[in-house]
């Protein structure tokens, strides 16, 4: 079939339909004529014979330049509506069955041009818009949708959009075949020609949406290969290539076989066969073609997708397998069975197997047995590298808690058994070690995942954070081991596959050695500390067991966590400087790596303490609970003592608190002396054992400092580095400093402590003089200890004599001088009359409290002993935070003091009250025996007052003075404490109050019970009452201040003018000698030193009692001297101060 | 044939594949070759709803007539 109008031969092949029109209509048709001769010799086409009613065909060529536009328009529509009648009713132009002239064919043309012509002149302005294509395009598929077509939908959308996609892409291209601007009028059409959807349509959208998704490949491109195949040589590709056909040819198209079939036969002289498979190749061809029709393209694909085994599968499936030396049927590429060769190594293992087969003659059991396994040496050591990573491997087995080699373990072609073995058990120990502290991390991790409630009896054994660090930190080593292994066997595998340029050598002994040189002995060393810390003894039945149980599920309950935590990082240290000091670098590295990171939990728990301080014991937040309170970890090494803690303790008030409230732990240590003798210990480990002091100190302060709120947020801990940092710091410290430094470190204990002290020591050292500042601005220590020591120490002299005079008033006046209350007001007053000389109160007087502990009749022996004293208790009420320092017993310390001062004052007093005098005329034989009173009166007053002046001037100021020097250095309460104490013992010490001086003390008061004696034996020899003065009562009455020297001059004076009567009731001065006597006796017994004896009779005369008195006397500083003079010739720090007692006490004699 | 005119060819080739899909999904009935041939009418300036009519009406005429689509299916192939 041709077209009329087109002279072209290609134009009318039987692919031409497909092609697009354009190239059909837009052929000028100017060109029909000049091809008439062609036309005329067709003898099929009937377009100008047998068609009479065609105007086209049968118009003079002359009119057609002047034909209108319609008739251009028509020219050019009739055979497009030729073809399109054609297609669509089947007609055809020379006729069919049911149209055998062509007329109803004709007649459609007809029609449709006609139709057509009239729309298409008019057509040039009527453009559809996109857009209304688009409402349109939207509209149907929302109807779809509605419908329940979504498939529909979908594709319908998709496929728009994909349209627009095209366009768009298209639109730069103004050469298109089919312009953009015309696809809205396309999509009209095909809108206008749209129907209903049936099950079809949506079928085909659904295939539609499938491609979508799952694109069918793209169609191959065009190869030579293609291109030769195809054995009939059409398609376009070949036009030119051959000659034109010929004319006289049946047919002018160019893809037929047929015409090329005479060309084989006649130029190529095939045979009859040829010219079969020739048209057979054809038939098949031509179902090709039809096969690969667009429609039918998935079946084809999918039938393409079956593919099936082919050979070369299986070549590559055996030669995999071939590589598989695990497999038990794996063969080596060695021969086996050839005679010994000094040159081939690979003889070697053969050889002497069956050498030793035969010469014991076991040829049967070795057939029984099988033959030897051989593989080779680089997959042994990747079966090793899987052991020691504890997988599964063939060449050691996990056999009774070891990895040892089995029966079936390959063999080397090049080692002996016994070598092989050799190697390989000493690689199999490492593997072994490393598989057990393997379990041993992972149960210790695991107890510590563990719920509590499904473990409770685990959990309660208390794996401490210590313990779980160290574990991670052993893993943390494996992992390391394991990562080492993988590299390896990577660069194996790298090997294998050419990556790597250099020839990589594997074998063990190389791989053993490079085992050893990284890791050196650090797995036995961590499996040793494992068994010794958490006394885990190989087991029994391991393989059943393991350590599932644990290490330590029986031995770690019975340690203290901070013992254990203790014995752990003391036992790691050790071992780091073990191997340190030995030079084994590689094993002190990694051990101090697992020290590090085990050392982590205690170094941050110290940490939070240094930050948060201690518990302030009050019970707040938990309730009121004790116990509640310990907040600190039980691994710690800093522990609440729960002093001051409980339902009636006063937690921070309680003035023990700050030495007893928190303590460092101790435990039981089964240690590490040979004797395995328990001890008790700290719980600190030895690294910290220079800064656990500190630590604790500083972490009270802390929260003392919160408690007393001096603590301001940002003025705490600010940065906590981890233990590594700080450890790391070091090292780079010791690389400035250009030391030798061969590993990541090269500390001993003391390195390391000074290393933690240095870093601790300026936040402690800043908390220290913070909580010094918040005690002297804030809580006025200063102010509370001049009070104390001018009461106590008698420093406030005026006030204190004041003070004291009322009270040894009332004690001559044989009044109650104990009375809680008298005290208590004579000292206010003596308080509020002084008060008014200086404005400042010195001291708040309520919190001073006199009591006296004594029953009344120790008190009535004041006249007597000046023993009854003793009873005197001062108190001073501290504030709360400075009751850390000035505690009860310091308290007390300056009590015995004060009681000791008060002493001799009294002593002093009473001497001085004794009036020698002889105004009364009693003749010159008294003058001679007062005499004797004076001189005696001398001494007495001499040694009092040498005394007093020592201790006042050269004890009290000068120890005070140099007290306040050093306290005001102070930079941390502790250290105030402690310097506060030593001072006051320094005091006690020189004031021989202590216990190793005792003699000495009583021998002092003996001298002061003297006095009193004498004063009593001189009043009983005055025979009056007025031999005694007192003036103290006038002077609190005048309340004027007086110095002690001028009251001293004062009384000189006025003592004979003013003479009162006012002591009349000494009286029963029988009954006192006799006390008095008991007193000296008893002093006696208790002194021991035999000086000079005692009064013992009342009726004795006043001489002989004078002139025994002064014997007494003479011992008792000859003693004093004696021991004062030893204690000056001492070592001890108060040699000095007894120096100048002693120096006093030599005038005795002169 | 040149690159250029290949990639004219496959590029209506395309569009005219789109086409086709959409004129299924709506389900026009129409074969290639007539939307081919349509296309190309519509390109040369024929009005679409004109065009439209008259597929409508030789379908109809065609249906008359009787003459199976199947030998205007053999063609294409």
């Amino acid at each position: 079939m041709s077209l009329p109008s087109s002279s072209s031969s290609l134009s009318v092949k039987t692919q031409g339909l497909t092609r697009p029109p354009s190239g059909l209509s837009s052929r000028p048709p100017s060109r029909n004529t000049a091809r008439t001769p062609t036309n005329a010799q067709r003898p099929t086409s009937s377009l100008s014979v047998n068609r009479p009613g065609s105007s086209a065909s049968t118009r003079p060529q002359s009119r057609f330049s002047h034909r209108p536009n319609s008739r251009h328009a028509r020219s050019r529509l009739v055979p497009i509506c030729q073809a399109l009648v054609t297609l669509i009713t089947g007609l055809k132009e020379e006729g069919i069955d049911e149209d055998a002239g062509g007329e109803i064919f004709q007649e459609k043309v007809e029609y449709a041009v006609r139709s057509l012509e009239t729309t298409t002149i008019n057509k040039a302005a009527a453009g559809v818009d996109l857009s209304v294509i688009d409402r349109h395009i939207r509209g149907l598929a929302l109807k779809a949708r509605i419908n329940s077509q979504d498939p529909l939908s979908k594709a319908l959308e998709s496929s728009y959009k994909s349209l627009k996609a095209h366009i768009e892409q298209q639109e730069t291209d103004l050469d298109q075949d089919i312009k953009t601007a015309h696809i809205p009028d396309h999509l009209q059409l095909l809108l206008a020609l749209s129907q209903t959807p049936t099950d079809v349509t949506i079928e085909k959208a659904k295939i539609y949406l499938e491609a979508v998704v799952n694109p069918p490949p793209p169609p191959p491109n065009l190869t030579w290969a293609d291109i030769l195949a195809e054995e009939p040589f059409e398609g376009e590709h070949w036009e030119g290539i051959f000659p034109a056909p010929q004319k006289d040819s049946p047919t002018d198209e160019w893809d037929s076989t047929p015409s090329l079939s005479p060309l084989n036969s006649d130029d190529l002289a095939l045979d009859d066969e040829d010219d079969s498979f020739s048209s057979h190749s054809y038939e098949k061809q031509q179902h090709n073609y039809t096969e690969e029709d667009p429609d039918d393209t998935h079946d084809n694909t999918t039938g393409n997708n079956v593919v099936p085994y082919s050979f070369e599968h299986r070549r590559q499936f055996e030669e995999l397998q071939s590589r598989q030396y695990w497999r038990d049927d794996w063969q080596t590429d060695v021969v086996l069975n050839t005679q010994f060769n000094i040159g081939d190594p690979s003889t070697l293992g053969p050889t002497l197997n069956r050498v030793l087969v035969e010469s014991r003659g076991s040829q049967d059991a070795q057939a029984l047995l099988g033959p030897e396994r051989y593989i080779n040496e680089d997959d042994m050591v990747r079966e090793i590298l899987m052991a020691l990573r504890g997988n599964r491997n063939i060449v050691l087995a996990w056999r009774e808690g070891a990895f040892t080699t089995v029966p079936n373990t390959p063999r080397l072609v090049h080692f002996s058994l016994a070598s092989q073995e050799s190697i390989i058990s000493s690689l199999g120990k490492i593997a072994t070690t490393v598989e057990h502290l393997r379990r041993f991390a992972s149960t210790i991790l695991n107890i510590s995942i563990a719920p509590v409630s499904s473990a409770p009896q685990l959990k309660k054994m208390g794996i401490t954070r210590t313990c779980e660090a160290f574990a991670d930190a052993v893993s943390n080593t494996v992992r390391g081991l394991e990562a080492w292994c993988s590299a390896r066997e990577e660069a194996m595998c790298r090997a294998y596959s050419g990556f790597e340029e250099e020839p990589l050598v594997v074998s063990l002994l190389n791989t053993e050695k490079s085992l050893h040189d990284q890791y050196a002995a650090s797995f036995d060393v961590l499996l040793d500390i494992v068994r010794t810390v958490f006394e885990d003894k190989p087991q029994q039945d391991p393989d059943t067991v393991g350590l599932e149980s644990g290490p330590a599920a029986t031995t770690l309950g019975q340690k203290n966590p901070a013992g254990l935590m203790a014995f752990l990082l003391d036992t790691l240290f050790s071992n780091v400087q073990r191997h340190l000091e030995r030079g084994e670098t590689t094993t002190s590295d990694a051990l101090m790596s697992v020290f590090v990171r085990t050392a982590e939990p205690i170094w941050s728990m110290l940490g939070g303490w240094l930050k948060h301080g201690m518990g302030l014991g009050l019970g707040v937040g938990t309730g009121g609970i004790a116990g509640a309170t310990d907040e600190l970890d039980d691994e710690f090494f800093i522990e609440s003592s729960g002093v001051g803690i409980g339902m009636m303790g006063l937690g921070l008030l309680d003035p023990e608190f700050w030495q007893e409230g928190y303590v460092r732990r101790e435990v039981a240590w089964s240690g590490d002396d040979k004797f395995g003798s328990t001890r008790e210990r700290k719980a600190t480990p030895l690294f910290l054992e220079h800064v656990a002091e500190l630590v604790l100190r500083t972490g009270k302060a802390v929260g003392l400092l919160r408690a007393l709120d001096g603590l301001r947020k940002d003025s705490g801990l600010k940065k906590w580095e981890s233990f590594a940092q700080l450890v790391s710091l070091k090292d780079t410290v010791t690389m400035a400093q250009g030391k030798n430094n061969t590993g990541l470190f090269s500390v001993s204990v003391d390195t390391l402590s000074r290393l933690i002290h240095d870093e601790l020591l300026p936040h402690c050292e800043f908390i220290g003089a913070k909580l010094v500042k918040v005690l002297i601005d804030d809580c006025m220590l200063w102010k509370h200890l001049r009070a104390i020591e001018d009461i106590f120490l008698m420093r406030k002299g005026d006030a204190m004599s004041n003070f004291v005079d009322v009270v040894f008033t009332k004690m001559d006046t044989h009044q109650s001088w104990s009375d809680f209350h008298f005290l208590n007001t004579a000292f206010g007053d003596v308080v509020d009359s002084t008060a008014e000389a200086d404005k400042t109160g010195w001291v708040n007087v309520s919190l001073v409290r006199f009591s006296y502990r004594g029953n009344k009749e120790k008190e009535r022996s004041v006249k007597r002993t000046i023993k009854a004293i003793d009873g005197l208790v001062l108190e001073y009420a501290v504030p709360f935070p400075l009751i850390y320092i000035f505690q009860p017993r310091t308290i007390q310390g300056y009590n015995e003091i004060f009681v000791f001062l008060l002493q001799i004052r009294r002593a002093k007093s009473v001497l001085e009250r004794i009036l020698v005098r002889d105004e009364r005329g009693r003749g010159k034989k008294l003058k001679e025996e007062l005499k004797v009173f004076y001189a005696m009166r001398s001494r007495l007053s001499w040694f009092i007052n040498t005394l007093l002046n020592f201790l006042t001037t050269y004890v009290l100021h000068a120890e005070v003075l140099r007290f306040h020097l050093g306290f005001e250095q102070m930079c941390s309460l502790d250290d105030m404490i402690q310097f506060h104490d030593d001072h006051l013992e320094k005091i006690r010490g020189r004031c021989l109050l202590k216990p190793n001086t005792s003699a000495l003390h009583r021998a002092i008061i003996a001298i002061l019970d003297m006095c009193l004696q004498f004063s009593e034996g001189f009043v009983t020899f005055a025979g009056d009452s007025t031999a005694t003065l007192d003036l103290s009562r006038q002077s609190i009455i005048m309340k004027r201040h007086r110095s002690k020297r001028q009251r001293r001059q004062r009384r000189n004076v006025i003592g004979f003018s003013q003479f009162t009567e006012e002591l009349e009731e000494d009286e029963s001065s029988d009954e006192e000698d006799k006390d008095d006597l008991d007193t000296s006796v008893s002093f006696d017994e208790l002194s021991g030193s035999g000086i000079g004896t005692s009064v013992n009779s009342a009726d004795e005369n006043p001489f002989v009692r004078v002139e025994k008195l002064s014997l007494e006397l003479d011992g008792l500083v000859k003693f004093l001297r004696r021991g004062v003079e030893s204690l000056a010739g001492g070592t001890s720090e108060a040699a000095a101060a007894f120096g100048v007692l002693a120096f006093a006490l030599e005038d005795w004699d002169i | 044939m040149s690159t250029r005119e290949s990639e004219r060819n496959s590029s209506a080739q395309q569009t005219l594949d789109i086409l086709y899909e959409i004129s299924q999904l709506l389900n026009t009935q129409l074969d290639k070759a007539t939307l081919a041939t349509c296309v190309g009418m519509v390109e040369n300036g024929v009005n679409p709803e004109a065009l439209a009519a008259v597929v409508q009406e030789l379908r109809r005429e065609g249906s008359a007539l009787g003459v199976q689509s199947t030998s205007n299916a053999a063609t294409t192939r």
